[in-house]
């Protein structure tokens, strides 16, 4: 197996509100080897976007490790994180929100050049901003616009180009398609494994588009309330997916074909229980058919095939 | 050879992209001006403005002063010696007028502008790093702004001693919570929005993201209500003036002017209305113009 170019380890992540402690991520163990993309999938507030987040120490993660080539991020100083921050990059969901509406196009992209500041004079800045503009199929006019006069997909392509200009090995995307229409996003989406292709640029992939998920990542992870219940190669997932939330979720793809009209479909019933201080055991545990008095114990991802761990007692013991 | 090419080619890209951009300001100006009302109201305001610290070389101050009861209440027009009249004590309206506007216009701008750069700075501070600094921040501005503004400058003029200066520290005083609040709500609603924390994901450090991410997308709405506080200020001076405190007669001043006609006003309206004038032409044209600058601050605005 190649080497990890990044890795958690136990990553945790809460909130305290005076609710109480949100377990928004909780104990997550996984990998991304260069050039490959691992789709994160889960439904809304599961804690994937946090997670991405986290990562990138957006937010502090409150305990776990995350290793970048090996080495420990969440262990260095602010100033020491700066030196390895332009590695990761991280690209948003709104391509409304996630661009200064004062800066023009040549500004945002320039901006993090000139913020890390070790791209030299203004001239060789300009080019590397020229070079990712054309990268990501931004003609050189846009250079003075302003982020209202492009549509959807140009601006996420800004987006994108914001963040490759820095170089980075490790692209977290946080739903990037998800605001866009059907034709824009499968663009953004080839341009994102074309890039890929060229670049060996490694991708996190937080979506709760399956499709979507399926057309572009190598791994998939599956996460409910925080934590981690299926993790598998795509195919191995698609085809021999186990966990009851997996199944539910999967079966909730709209499909086209005719023949399979009138399937058994295993529906998801119930609500998403509280995150906040949650019980020990298995979060899905309410809304599972199958659930068991074992279920109230903590769960571990057990490897079932090889590289396909799934959370659940009881399909490890059928596997 | 072709390698050679390409690097033309591409520096032929480069220059072309630098030259393609225009500076700031010259964008800036360019929609500015095309602002009709915009434009007129920076005319006025500075044919006042400038009146007003040219006042030396249009008339002596000594007119401005001396009494002669003699030539008073001569109406507006009525003598070649006194254009826009005179007083119940024989000064020349115009005078007063103008030398009264470098003390309520410079006075009043200089207020307004610590008013604006400390509520920018408490209201900025407030709103980006929340939690206690917010709380004890707001709180005093609560406390503040429970006073009646009069009041509390009249206390704080009377702490700490009389004089243009003080009053000035203390008028800016009285406005700064309304203005801290403004920027804190208007930085709260933008602090967490997506194109910040990109910008955190490069590094960029609290300093910068205040001055060039958050404050040029406020700025627009803070000037407009900065300039229209402009006119509240102007008529306050002249209210500490009427009790007393600020600036004392015979100085003048545009809103003792009014006051210390008002008796007269009901016989010799032009006393009020000349020195209202005045006032109502700034506050109006530095409104027109608080109004061009927010367009043309916003890129969203056609150019």
């Amino acid at each position: 197996m190649s080497e990890a170019l990044i890795e958690t380890i136990h990553l945790k992540k809460h909130f305290n509100t005076s609710a109480g402690v949100v377990h928004a991520v909780d104990d997550v163990n996984f990998r991304i080897n260069a050039g490959e993309t691992l789709g994160v999938v889960g439904e809304s507030g599961c804690g994937k976007s946090t997670l991405g987040r986290t990562m990138i120490r957006l937010y502090e993660p409150t305990s776990g490790k995350v290793l970048l080539h090996g080495q420990d991020i969440t262990a260095l100083s602010k100033k020491e994180f700066r030196s390895v921050q332009n590695r990761m990059q991280m690209i948003f969901q709104d391509p409304y929100s996630s661009i200064n509406p004062h800066f023009t196009i040549g500004e945002t992209i320039l901006d993090p050049l000139r913020v890390s500041g070790d791209s030299g004079d203004k001239t060789s800045r300009l080019e590397k901003v020229a070079e990712t503009m054309e990268l990501c199929g931004l003609p050189d006019r846009y250079f003075n616009t302003y982020p209202h006069e492009l549509d959807g997909g140009r601006r996420q392509r800004v987006g994108l180009a914001r963040a490759l200009v820095l170089n980075p090995e490790f692209l977290i995307c946080d739903e990037p398609v998800s605001a866009l229409d059907v034709s824009i996003q499968a663009q953004i989406l080839n341009l994102l494994m074309d890039l890929q292709d060229s670049r060996k640029i490694a991708y996190m992939f937080i979506t709760h588009d399956l499709c979507v998920v399926k057309h572009i990542s190598h791994a998939i992870m599956v996460m409910y309330m925080g934590q981690v219940v299926e993790y598998a190669p795509k195919q191995e997932l698609f085809q021999h997916h186990v966990h009851p939330y997996t199944i539910g979720l999967l079966n909730a793809i709209p499909t086209t074909d005719l023949s399979r009209r009138g399937r058994e479909r295993h529906l998801l019933t119930g609500e998403v229980s509280n995150p906040i201080n949650p019980a020990p055991g298995c979060r899905f545990a309410n809304r599972c058919p199958y659930a068991s008095e074992k279920c109230r114990e903590p769960q571990e991802l057990t490897e079932i095939a090889p590289n396909h761990f799934v959370a659940c007692h009881e399909c490890a013991r059928h596997a | 050879m072709s390698e050679q090419m390409k690097a033309s080619a591409k520096s032929d890209r480069v220059s072309r992209l630098k030259s393609t951009s225009k500076g700031r300001f010259r964008i800036f100006w360019k929609r500015y001006s095309r602002n009709k009302l915009a434009m007129a109201g920076l005319v006025v305001f500075m044919i006042i403005l400038i009146a007003s610290f040219a006042a030396p070389l249009i008339v002596d101050y000594s007119a401005a002063i001396k009494q002669k009861i003699s030539n008073k209440f001569i109406q507006p027009g009525s003598s070649a010696d006194h254009f826009l009249g005179t007083d119940q004590f024989g000064r020349d309206m115009m005078a007063r007028v103008l030398y009264g506007g470098r003390i309520s216009l410079g006075a009043g701008l200089a207020t307004v502008a610590i008013a604006f750069l400390g509520g920018i700075v408490l209201g900025g501070v407030s709103g980006y790093f929340g939690g206690t600094v917010d709380t004890v921040i707001m709180r005093v501005c609560d406390m503040l702004m429970a006073i009646p503004g009069t009041m509390l400058a009249m206390a704080i003029v009377a702490a700490l001693g009389a004089g243009l200066d003080k009053l000035m520290i203390s008028l800016s005083i009285v406005l700064m919570p309304a203005q801290a609040r403004m920027v804190r709500a208007a930085i709260m609603n933008l602090r967490n929005a997506e194109f910040i924390e990109a910008a955190r994901t490069y590094g960029t450090k609290n300093a910068r993201i205040i001055f060039k991410h958050l404050l040029p997308n406020i700025m627009g709405p803070l000037i407009v209500s900065t300039f229209m506080s402009l006119g509240t200020v102007i008529l306050c001076i002249a209210s500490m003036g009427y009790l007393g405190i600020g600036i004392q007669a015979p100085t003048p001043e545009w809103g003792s002017i009014i006051s210390e006609n008002q008796s007269n006003i009901r016989y010799y309206a032009y006393l009020g209305y000349v020195p209202g004038i005045f006032i109502m032409l700034s506050v109006l044209s530095l409104n027109f113009i608080g109004d061009g600058l927010r367009d043309a601050l916003d890129p969203k605005m056609k150019n």
